[in-house]
């Protein structure tokens, strides 16, 4: 057999003749090694149909981890067939659009509107206009109201979903937490046994059904009284106890965005940034073994034959026995031309130690990519306002380490418009970046010099739901670029590749990622004025979102620059992350004092009662490190 | 200087179904990580940078298939192709699968260097829709041997490719005959095109110069599949040899 067998649902002969129209034809083909085939004689024992979204192109989507970990244990759960299906190419979506096809999935090539369930992640707030995208393209109203039983029941999830309230009306169930801890299994099984026992049950029954599973919203049932607040985000309690290796490790054809293995090795950080949603809604920290980790990460490279494998979490370099991990790797992979990379760094722990065994070329993390560190903020005073422990000097020196032993490029991420910021404090960024210039060209080798490159990027602050700073204001565009112009004027030119986040793109993400179910019509508008056009990141364009509040009699600028009251009632008040409001509060209280409260996996517990509230425990590789921490 | 204890692997490989849609890169790409899982002992590089040492064939355009593609691995010690075979084979996918390796001399050429010649099968689903319901399938054949004759006639063939023109010497690249084949409602066209260093006539290039030439409409590109059937080496005695 030279190809996949066709079943009767195949749009395949249809879709077929248009690759040659398209770019990246090899976004569509599937089989890809790894992915599990459904021999026709058995599809009819599949109960539930279940598609898998990543709300933006192949490349992007399939590098999704989260989106391997789900299809992994979707594929896993008797009578469900799982698929695979993206945000096509715009040039494809045109197409699909002029032959009136309906977007399909890529295991089967069956229409998506076909499918039982369809799962959507929701990486970023704007890509919500790509959701809406993705249903009109699948020929489903976009609107759940207007879906009817025999369409798929939408279900959406990630880390855009803590604030859902904007894209409700278009979803039938917000998923909040860590799917892979059971919670998909839960979802499917319900679904998939209410298929079993009744043919076509009825929306509200799915609803109904959904409802009663923990960390799942029902917007539709929510709004009608039947589900009560308020509703928990799920943590995957076997996090670091569970065998993790996926049975099923898709190795792509097309190259990805991240073209490479990636191995989970902790999750959550309680560092305690206080803009960070992440750092809330994946707390508390909860590592794996060594041991489990080497292994994963050594099957996988035999299984997949990628030639990189990445150690990721939200904060690697904090991993317990990073040290003893990367040194086991780098003897595994000697002579294989394999290598090891850690994706986010912090400078008060990049030791000198990580920094020789990063630098050794058997490793991998090799010396031709750069470090990258995130300060966040220029000043002292600011880094403690937003609780980011690092000094002036840990960078200096995490800076001086690293190009002493070979690096000639660094990257750091700061941040503008976060509370309390002046205009010295934007200046204190193009200091500090002039320091860290000097301290590298200081101790590069100096045949190297002229290659010494800083790449600084700056965003804007968003203040995010469920974080210590979601009451406070946003700037407004105007004055975003005047501190943008500020920071142009502070940061030296040569050696410095400055770029930063559009000003009314980040304005936008902030009033998606604060609104309420009123921003839905708004968004609805927008992918409806731009025909379809802004479902792609790219394609961003203000225009059409200040067109569309005009439209609709919206004024964007009171949702984003007004102090929210710390008594009213917020969009996301009836979804729990975990941690207590009082916490928040507190925390927001120790910003304006410029207090830090230290990380809770090696220090004294902060009393967020994340623990408490979602019955699980700090889990570090390495108990003695937390030997000394009080933990109330 | 060339390593006397390395081994040089020369595998065969199909590039067919959907597969037809990766791009070279894509290919190479898929290459490496097939001999990665498959164990075999294969050679780095050296240097800062080790890369696997795998060499492929001229490349083959996106929507192309090969019925018998090539590429040259390196390994560290001797493996029985038959072995190598089966490990290729137990973890490859149905797209590109592995159909023959033997070793060749760590001393001839590269396979890029080495190739002379393609002989392509282009088949043209529903070729008549375009073209008048009046012309029967010989007169079709006819038409596109005429195109052959006036292409052969010119002293060089003009290719527009994306925002530049190639030219080509017609005697050199201009194939000296194709064979005609019409199956029902499709249309079937068999040649052989060189290539050498100095650049390739792409197959869908000299399609729709035959086309032009023989006064027809082009085929639309979704309805033409492209097989490469063969790869040839020159055998030094003025003759084409296969490279395994």
């Amino acid at each position: 057999m030279t190809d996949i067998e066709e079943g009767s649902n195949t749009l395949w002969s249809k879709i077929e003749p248009l690759l040659a129209h398209v770019e990246r034809p090899s976004r569509y083909i599937n089989g890809e090694y790894g992915v599990p085939h459904l021999p026709l004689s058995q599809s009819s024992q599949v109960q539930l149909n279940v598609g898998l979204c990543y709300p933006a192109a192949y490349e992007l989507g399939q590098s999704n981890q989260a989106l391997h970990v789900l299809y992994d244990q979707a594929s896993r759960v008797e009578g469900v067939r799982v698929q695979r299906t993206f945000l096509p190419g715009e040039d494809m979506a045109t197409l699909l659009k002029e032959q009136q096809l309906s977007l399909f999935t890529l295991e089967d090539c069956t229409a998506v509107n076909k499918l039982d369930v369809l799962g959507i992640t929701l990486p970023f707030e704007l890509c919500f206009p790509a959701v809406l995208e993705i249903l009109d393209l699948s020929g489903l109203p976009v609107r759940a109201a207007d879906r009817t039983a025999d369409m798929p029941l939408v279900i959406v999830g990630g880390p855009a979903a803590y604030n859902p309230e904007p894209i409700a009306p278009f979803v039938d169930a917000v998923f909040l937490g860590e799917a892979d801890g059971g919670a998909l299994s839960d979802i499917l099984i319900a679904l998939r046994d209410l298929q079993a026992s009744d043919t076509s049950p009825s929306r509200q029954m799915q609803m109904e059904a959904l409802a009663q599973i923990p960390g799942v919203y029902v917007p539709c049932l929510f709004d009608s009284g039947v589900q009560a607040e308020p509703i928990m985000r799920r943590v995957a309690h076997d996090f670091h106890s569970a065998d993790f290796t996926p049975a099923c490790l898709m190795v792509p054809y097309a190259e990805l965005i991240h073209d490479r293995l990636t191995v989970e090795v902790r999750r959550g950080c309680t560092r305690g940034c206080r803009f960070c949603q992440a750092g809330i809604t994946y707390r508390p920290v909860r590592e794996r073994s060594a041991d489990s980790i080497v292994a994963a990460a050594v099957t996988g490279i035999e299984r997949t034959g990628f030639d990189e494998v990445s150690l990721t979490s939200l904060s690697t370099t904090d991993y317990s026995l990073i040290e003893e991990v990367l040194q086991r790797l780098k003897r595994r992979f000697a002579g294989t031309g394999v290598s090891v990379s850690i994706p986010s760094l912090r400078v008060d722990n990049f030791s000198i130690d990580l920094v020789r065994i990063l630098a050794d070329r058997g490793t991998g993390a090799s010396k031709k990519s750069s470090l990258t560190f995130a300060p966040e903020a220029g000043s002292q005073r600011l880094r403690d306002v937003i609780n980011k422990g690092v000094t002036d000097q840990q960078l200096l020196d995490t800076v001086a380490y690293a190009f002493e032993n070979g690096w000639t490029r660094v990257k750091l991420y700061f941040m503008i418009g976060l509370p309390t910021e002046t205009d010295e404090d934007v200046t204190a960024i193009g200091d500090l970046v002039k320091q860290v210039l000097h301290t590298a060209r200081e101790n590069v080798n100096p045949s190297k010099r002229g290659s010494v490159q800083i790449s600084v990027s700056v965003s804007t602050f968003v203040p995010k739901a469920h974080t210590p700073f979601q009451w406070e204001p946003q700037l407004l565009p105007e004055e975003t670029l005047r501190r943008q112009k500020i920071l142009q004027g502070a940061i030296p030119r040569k050696g410095i590749k400055l770029s930063w986040h559009d000003a009314s793109g980040s304005f936008i993400e902030g009033l998606v990622a604060r609104g309420g179910r009123e921003i839905a019509p708004l968004i609805e508008e927008v992918w409806r004025s731009a025909q379809g056009a802004v479902a792609y990141v790219d394609n961003f364009d203000f225009d059409y979102w200040e067109t569309a509040a005009n439209n609709l009699n919206v004024n964007l600028e009171s949702l984003i620059n007004n102090r929210l009251d710390s008594q009213d009632s917020l969009p996301w008040s009836h979804l729990h992350a975990g941690v207590s409001t009082d916490w928040l509060l507190d925390e927001a209280a120790a910003a304006r004092n410029e207090q830090f409260t230290p990380d809770c996996a090696f220090d004294t517990c902060s009393n967020c009662d994340v623990c408490d509230n979602l019955n699980v425990d700090i889990h570090l590789a390495d108990d003695t490190v937390r030997a000394g921490a009080r933990h109330d | 200087m060339t390593n006397p204890t390395l081994f040089r692997l020369r595998i065969a490989y199909a590039k067919q179904g959907r597969g037809r849609f990766l791009s070279h890169l894509e290919v190479q790409r898929y290459l490496t990580r097939l001999v990665r899982r498959s164990g075999l002992p294969y050679a780095v590089s050296q240097g800062f940078n080790p890369q696997m040492r795998l060499a492929t064939g001229p490349a083959l355009s996106v929507a192309a298939a090969g019925k018998r593609e090539y590429c040259d691995l390196t390994l560290m010690t001797y493996v029985k192709p038959m072995d190598a075979l089966r490990c290729l084979n137990e973890v490859q996918t149905d797209y590109l699968p592995v159909l023959d390796a033997a070793y060749v001399g760590t001393k001839e050429p590269s396979l890029n260097a080495a190739i002379c010649a393609q002989a392509i099968c282009a088949t043209i689903e529903d070729a008549f829709a375009d073209i008048s319901a009046d012309v029967q399938p010989e007169e079709l054949a006819q038409q596109l041997q005429a195109g052959l004759a006036a292409l052969q006639a010119r002293d060089t063939l003009e290719v527009e490719l994306k925002d530049k023109t190639k030219v080509f010497d017609s005697a050199m690249h201009v194939p000296k005959d194709i064979d005609v084949v019409t199956k029902g409602s499709a249309l079937q066209i068999g040649l052989t095109l060189r290539i050498s260093p100095q650049g390739s006539l792409r197959p869908d290039a000299l399609l729709a110069a035959l086309f032009r030439a023989a006064d027809l409409p082009a085929p639309d590109i979704g309805s033409v599949k492209l097989q490469r059937t063969a790869l040839y080496l020159d055998d030094g005695e003025g003759g084409l040899r296969l490279p395994l």
